[in-house]
């Protein structure tokens, strides 16, 4: 395709590359050992094809550290929009709708079809004639809340029926999402977790009696959820990996001079949960991990229970948690 | 005193943001960012920006506790956490404390 390059050298790049046309470029930076790059190449060169108007330039980020550092990429895969000159949008990380978003805006093409719509969610087009609005809407609200990923797609996450609904499930599995989807093509077919549930008549049945819920886990709001791990034991603490393995410096020190205080507390790993990790920072309003909790209030990061342990502060604080074992 | 290299954009920023937050008499800015590059956590960073510890002298945390005193800190850095600052270790302590210290 004409509007692709993969440059394999400067030269090359300066070749194609001329900001100061009224062409439009969207740069994509990335690396081989990061799977999720592989997944947004491939949406990269999708909306190649898609976007005649704007010149995509796939750039391999460490073979190019000039022109990486001239972008400012500090991660991969990341995507940058030029015009005349000017950078006008950025995607950072694997985001597919965002990047098909910036794209969107800047393309002179009429035709970008497919890729905005695939990862939406859509009402299904045709209403079983059975169905009420009502009773659709309910149905929806349902699907809709029941998790806290739900993709509509066409075909199953097994088998899609559809290479952008392929794609977004690839990212979805790669990036270790849990979601659950909905089949577009048969509106009267309702998949939980990629598992054929039952029809409109049997998902109605499930609902009224309560089944349909037990079969999907009822997703608490992320505050919710933070609130209850915070409050789960009197001594908590949220840091990178367990106590056995813990997967930074800061942590392992951390569990290490708990051990030291031989107190008893519960952890978190908040490697496994992304929406917890990124959650916390704002609702704590505090920027590092590892956090330690006393009875739900933030006591503080490594530096500060380290210098309590020094003061003898920590071991006040913590004789209320120490349970009296007879 | 004459640096021994230029600080790089964060350090300037955390420099100059701390200098006029806390009008420091002592303000030392240690970058450990390549004792973690290679950890898995870092992967696709390219920023050799990332891992700090700062050592802080200054009044303005007098009456204020560990907490407050990092808080006021984090606070005030908050952008550059959001522009890849990844961790950052803190040492604050007000004249006072390190003269108590060093009689000790």
């Amino acid at each position: 395709m004409s509007n692709y390059t993969v440059i394999a050298s400067d030269e090359e790049f300066a070749a194609v590359f001329k900001p100061t046309t009224s062409t439009v470029y969207a740069l994509n930076f990335w690396a081989a050992w990061a799977p999720p790059c592989i997944q947004m190449n491939e949406v990269f060169e999708e909306l190649a094809s898609k976007n005649s108007a704007i010149h995509f330039i796939k750039i391999e980020a460490e073979k190019f550290p000039d022109i990486s550092e001239e972008y400012e990429i500090a991660a991969v895969p990341s995507f940058v929009i030029v015009k005349e000159g000017n950078v006008v949008d950025r995607v950072e990380g694997a985001n597919a709708p965002e990047l098909s978003k910036a794209v969107a805006k800047y393309s002179k093409s009429t035709s970008t079809s497919g890729l905005n719509s695939a990862a939406t969610t859509t009402t299904p087009s045709v209403a079983p004639p059975t169905m009420s609005p009502e009773e659709m809407n309910a149905r929806l609200k349902e699907l809709t809340s029941s998790s806290a990923v739900m993709a509509f797609i066409k075909g199953t996450p097994t088998a899609p029926r559809c290479q952008f609904s392929r794609q977004l499930l690839e990212i979805l599995t790669a990036q270790n999402i849990r979601f659950s989807s909905f089949n577009i093509l048969a509106d009267d077919e309702v998949y939980v977790k990629g598992e054929f549930v039952g029809g409109l008549d049997v998902v109605k049945e499930l609902v009224a009696t309560g089944e349909f819920q037990a079969l999907v886990p009822a997703e608490k709001d992320l505050k919710t959820r933070m609130d209850e791990l915070i409050n789960k034991a009197p001594l908590m603490i949220f840091i990178k990996g367990s106590p056995e393995t813990p997967r930074c410096g800061f942590s392992k020190k951390l569990v290490a001079l708990l051990a030291d205080q031989e107190v008893t507390y519960d952890s978190f790993d908040i490697l496994e949960d992304d929406d917890i990790r990124q959650g916390l920072k704002t609702h704590v309003d505090w920027p590092t991990f590892p956090m330690v909790f006393f009875k739900g209030e933030l006591l503080g990061g490594l530096d500060i229970v380290t210098e309590m342990v020094e003061n003898g502060e920590f071991q006040q604080v913590v004789a209320e948690a120490k349970s009296p074992e007879s | 005193m004459v640096s021994q290299q230029e600080d790089g954009p964060v350090t300037s920023s955390i420099r100059s943001t701390l200098t006029d937050l806390l009008n420091p008499e002592k303000l030392e800015i240690i970058n450990d960012s390549s004792k973690h590059a290679h950890h898995s956590a870092m992967r696709g960073v390219f920023s050799k920006e990332t891992h700090f510890r700062v050592n802080v002298v200054s009044e303005a945390f007098a009456g204020k506790s560990t907490m407050q005193r990092h808080r006021m800190i984090y606070g005030a850095l908050s952008k550059d956490f959001d522009a890849g600052l990844h961790a950052l270790s803190l040492n604050t302590k007000t004249p006072a404390e390190i003269a108590k210290a060093n009689e000790a």
